[in-house]
């Protein structure tokens, strides 16, 4: 085992790693922020993934469907919690999982309908065709961009959160958001911006991973159980618990690859309730009060 | 004071699942006077401040401020319309630090955070630290500050003084007696002496109904009457 075969599994992880984050970052906003239990997530992150292709495919412009696919997939977000969430937002965490989880699969049949079940391969964009030269290991540009759009998406997801007034009306919400209405919040306004951002983050993540994974209808389901792991074993609303626990879960699929071969899933996994041991909270706790 | 009242709970009923919390409460509240609703632990007092924004569900009756039917609305609505809670645990959002929590009340206003060291100059050393590292009094006055930054017409003040050293209650009587006449106060209290000397007029509330009010010097003449209600020496 070299040094830079393991500089190339690290590599690799971290840029899994970034694709859990976005994902993961707007279910932290919605189900760990605002505590509604999403499973459209996964599907949204596919719609993202598959209005990038259709918007790449269109426009011959990859910017062009990096920053439309959000739009669409935070206007369908919109329509999902206007319909399926806030009418249930009162009714307990089984009650939202079975509405959203149907929700969830006539999404994911309509994707089947009108794009089949087949999966589309999606082109590189031009600028990132080539690689990158980590301590002589090559590594590819697009997956640089990645970690990137990932580290980016973290600050301005930061800042957002802890230096605007949008931020501290969305934490207060979190907190305590009867508390908030007292101090004149509509709160379901808050509700809708945060499940619309949640949303456009998971199909940014479904746009970034498309050329590395393809496009395909299942591509969701995949993805929602480790962004679940990620967000609760993080701490519910923390955006560094979601960070760290997304490196942790990538890391070790991906290092795991050198040590222990095929079971590395099950390395990553058996980590996670490790860290569910010692951290029954989540490694950063949270702040949602229960 | 204004004939035209500025609240007026009309015959309000509420219930907490099938009991029959507030069973008919009736008061006024007249604009720039300070108010209390007194009586036993368990009367209805908190659920009376809570019916008015519409936490609990006024099932009959009307809630009516500024002789408008508020009955029903979204309590951001009627917090928009010019009324604030400062609620019996003071809820402040403990992620938040002091300056976020009085500007998250104030809006988009200038001199918001100037306004509260105004009032409560204790909070300037900890504007930047978060909720949840305040002491007891610390956030009482942070959660009064909250409501009154907004610059509500009427202010709902649930057990100010619980749990809180005397000379915090001083400072939060001072700051209360500093808005007679420019902001109208109801509040819930079971410290007897001090809502006699902060309140211009009083209401007494037995199983979910006011049984019977008037003014400081009333309440003072009638010993026997505070004895049966409240339980304890005038």
């Amino acid at each position: 085992m070299s040094f830079q075969s393991i500089l190339n599994q690290f590599l690799l992880g971290l840029s899994t790693a970034s694709i859990y984050v976005l994902v993961s970052l707007g279910l932290t906003m919605i189900f760990g922020m605002m505590n509604v239990l999403n499973f459209t997530h996964g599907v949204l992150y596919a719609l993202g993934a598959y209005f990038g292709y259709l918007f790449a495919t269109l426009t011959g412009n990859f910017w062009l469907a990096l920053a439309a696919a959000p739009v669409c997939v935070g206007l369908i977000g919109i329509a999902i919690e206007r319909t399926a969430i806030r009418p249930l937002a009162e009714r307990s965490h089984l009650i939202q999982f079975l509405a959203t989880y149907g929700v969830a699969l006539v999404i994911e049949q309509a994707i089947r309908i009108v794009a089949g079940n087949d999966s589309y391969p999606v082109a590189l964009p031009s600028a990132f065709a080539g690689s990158v030269s980590f301590a002589s290991v090559a590594f590819p540009a697009y997956r640089v961009f990645i970690v990137a759009a990932a580290v980016l998406a973290c600050i301005a997801l930061g800042v957002l959160l802890t230096k605007t007034r949008v931020g501290a009306v969305i934490r207060a919400v979190s907190e305590d958001p009867e508390m908030a209405t007292l101090l004149r919040v509509n709160t379901g306004a808050v509700s809708t911006l945060v499940f619309a951002g949640g949303s456009a983050l998971a199909a940014l993540g479904g746009v970034l991973a498309a050329p590395i994974f393809s496009v395909y209808p299942s591509m969701g389901e995949e993805l929602i159980t480790v962004a679940f792991l990620v967000v609760t074993a993080g701490g519910l609303g923390s955006v560094r618990g979601t960070i760290l626990a997304s490196l942790i879960i990538a890391e070790a699929g991906s290092l795991g690859l050198l040590a222990v071969g095929k079971y590395s899933d099950v390395l990553a996994i058996s980590l996670m309730a490790a860290v569910f041991v010692v951290f029954p909270a989540g490694i950063f706790g949270g702040w949602r009060r229960a | 004071m204004n004939d035209e009242p500025l609240l007026e709970l009309d015959s309000i009923h509420a219930y907490y699942g099938l009991s029959h919390v507030l069973q008919g409460v009736s008061l006024k509240v007249q604009p720039g006077s300070v108010v209390s609703l007194m009586g036993r632990n368990g009367v209805g007092k908190s659920t009376t401040l809570k019916s008015v924004f519409g936490i609990v569900r006024v099932t009959r009756g009307r809630v009516v401020f500024r002789g408008e039917d508020m009955t029903g609305l979204a309590a951001h609505v009627v917090a928009r319309r010019g009324i604030a809670l400062v609620p019996e645990d003071r809820r402040i959002f403990s992620s938040l630090t002091v300056r976020e929590n009085i500007l998250l009340a104030a809006g988009s206003r200038a001199g918001a955070v100037d306004e509260v060291l105004a009032w409560f100059p204790t909070l300037k050393g900890y504007l930047g630290r978060t909720g949840d590292r305040l002491s007891g009094g610390e956030q009482q006055m942070l959660a009064i500050a909250r409501a009154l930054v907004a610059r509500p017409a009427l202010v709902l003040i649930d057990e100010p003084l619980e749990g809180l050293a005397p000379i915090i209650a001083e400072r939060i009587a001072q700051a209360l007696h500093g808005l007679r006449g420019k902001t109208t106060v109801v509040l819930v209290e079971q410290n007897l002496k001090w809502l006699m000397d902060v309140a211009d007029y009083h209401y007494v509330m037995d199983h979910g109904r006011i049984v019977q009010h008037g003014t400081s010097a009333w309440l003072r003449a009638n010993p026997a009457l505070v004895e049966q209600y409240l339980g304890v020496a005038a």
